[in-house]
């Protein structure tokens, strides 16, 4: 349990007409260290629902998280952030250069910011070092994107939590964002991934999960449940059709 | 001033009415009509003025201010819709800024606490916070929305919420003293406040109604700063739980 990242029979509905969405039902879900898990499903199925659960960012009405085999609630939530990173669609820039970004979470934990070898980190997400001192919301949305990813590792995290981190982006950015996550999967990172692109979770993915109408409808190895994208009642599944 | 010279003012009114009848712009009946609820508001102000000077008992005058900031919350609540029990955010605001300003005030001596002195300076400080809480209690809402992504961004970057809250707290107050702070600055070059004009006309040397004013100034910048500080406060601990998440 080590070396996991859990929900057990989390459960969370969304405050009446709060936003549409079903929220997430009993789900049971494990992310170990070195793997990438891809979360798929239909829009509005409950998978942002379930990587905000994972972040701490809201608590769940039933079940537990579970990092490293402690309940979040036993935990500091600020600790529980940092070793668990999240990247969403677009990655939001403060104001200041993109070197004031990537340090962002030393600064938070107090610690020095002209401490963080910003170059470092943005040479793995591919970005060159001249970037550093630019203004980060003059980049494009590729750029901005990877230097959210890159200031996300640079806090340091065992899993990353990612809700369809290439959705908004150039192949370029895709490619290297990509290859990153594959190399980071392979030095042991566990990875959550939420995307719709079958593709990417085909080729990054051990295990996929199939989350339609807040619940997990199918779970298991990549290539068995990927293999069956044409078997119509998975196809169903995959978008929000039936029962599930 | 006479019955004639009062009627003479009234006459303005009249044929202010006249010719907007005659222009046939519609607003005659609503001249005559606020005209007379004017003069009996005015009069009815002047009886009440008159019974809250007579009081004699510092405890009915407490809560007479009590009764003026509770409605005073109650207004300035409206303006708060989303923040969770704004009410008592804004009660606590205008409150807290009311006892200390005007407690102030009577503990050094500036002010006797007699109905002449607390009931209008009591009115002036819970009327400017109160505004100035309406406009924390909308703004704070505001912020919020317009700012959760970077909020969240912080706080899964392993921000604390005071860390979290810093900017949309710093835009809230700061968005919310505008209107008073401009108002500080273009006194006596702008316009001349309502202390020193009454004072003026009440046959004061205008050097010595200006040392009021200044008071007064003083005391409802103080106000309105305390009563922004603590409503931003209260709708960020409301905002966020203790364990670090946005609501």
């Amino acid at each position: 349990m080590e070396s996991w990242l859990e929900a057990r029979g989390v459960t969370f509905r969304h405050p009446r007409g709060a936003e549409g969405e079903v929220g997430v039902e009993g789900v049971d879900l494990a992310v170990g260290a070195g793997e990438v898990v891809a979360l798929i499903g239909p829009s509005g199925g409950g998978k942002t629902t379930l990587v905000r659960l994972f972040a701490g960012l809201t608590r769940p009405d039933a079940g537990e998280l579970y990092l490293a085999g402690r309940p979040y609630a036993e935990l500091d939530l600020r600790e529980v952030r940092r070793r668990v990173g999240l990247l969403g669609q677009v990655g939001h820039m403060f104001p200041g250069t993109v070197a004031a970004n990537v340090a962002t979470a030393a600064r938070l934990a107090g610690n020095d910011p002209a401490a963080v070898d910003v170059a470092h980190w943005l040479a793995a997400v591919g970005l060159d070092a001249v970037l550093a001192e630019r203004p980060a919301v003059r980049l494009s949305v590729g750029q901005q994107q990877r230097v959210a990813l890159a200031r996300l590792l640079a806090m340091g995290p065992r899993w990353l939590l990612l809700d369809e981190p290439t959705a908004a982006l150039d192949p370029t950015s895709s490619g290297v964002i990509e290859a990153l996550l594959a190399r980071l999967r392979d030095a042991g990172m566990g990875i959550l991934l939420v995307t719709h692109e079958l593709d990417l979770a085909r080729r990054l993915a051990e295990r996929v999960a199939i989350l339609a109408g807040g619940r997990v409808v199918e779970a298991g190895r990549a290539e068995s449940v990927l293999s069956r994208t044409e078997d119509p009642a998975l196809n169903a599944r995959l978008h929000g059709e039936g029962p599930g | 001033m006479n019955a004639y010279q009062l009627a003479g003012a009234y006459g303005l009114i009249l044929l202010m009415a006249a010719i907007a009848r005659w222009r046939r712009v519609g607003v005659e009946g609503d001249v005559f009509v606020s005209s007379v609820r004017a003069a009996v508001q005015l009069v009815l102000m002047g009886y009440v003025i008159q019974w809250i000077f007579d009081l004699q008992h510092t405890a009915a005058l407490v809560a007479l201010l009590a009764a003026m900031v509770a409605l005073a919350g109650r207004i300035s609540a409206r303006r708060g819709a989303g923040v969770e029990r704004a009410y008592p955010v804004a009660l606590a605001a205008i409150g807290l800024a009311t006892v200390a300003i005007v407690g102030t005030l009577v503990v050094l001596g500036v002010i006797a606490p007699t109905g002449r002195y607390l009931i209008p300076l009591g009115g002036m400080v819970i009327g400017n916070t109160m505004n100035v809480t309406s406009q924390t209690l909308n703004r704070f809402q505001a912020e919020v929305t317009a700012r959760r992504a970077e909020v969240e961004t912080l706080l899964s970057l392993g921000a604390s919420r005071r860390q979290a809250a810093e900017g949309l707290l710093r835009e809230t107050v700061r968005a919310a003293m505008i209107a008073p702070l401009d108002t500080m600055k273009a006194v006596g070059l702008i316009h001349i406040p309502g202390v020193t004009a009454g004072m003026i006309l009440a046959g004061t040397p205008p050097v010595e109604a200006v040392r009021y004013q200044i008071v007064v100034m003083y005391m409802l910048g103080a106000g309105v700063t305390l009563s922004a500080l603590t409503a931003a406060t209260l709708c960020y601990l409301r905002a966020f739980t203790p364990d670090h998440r946005l609501r």
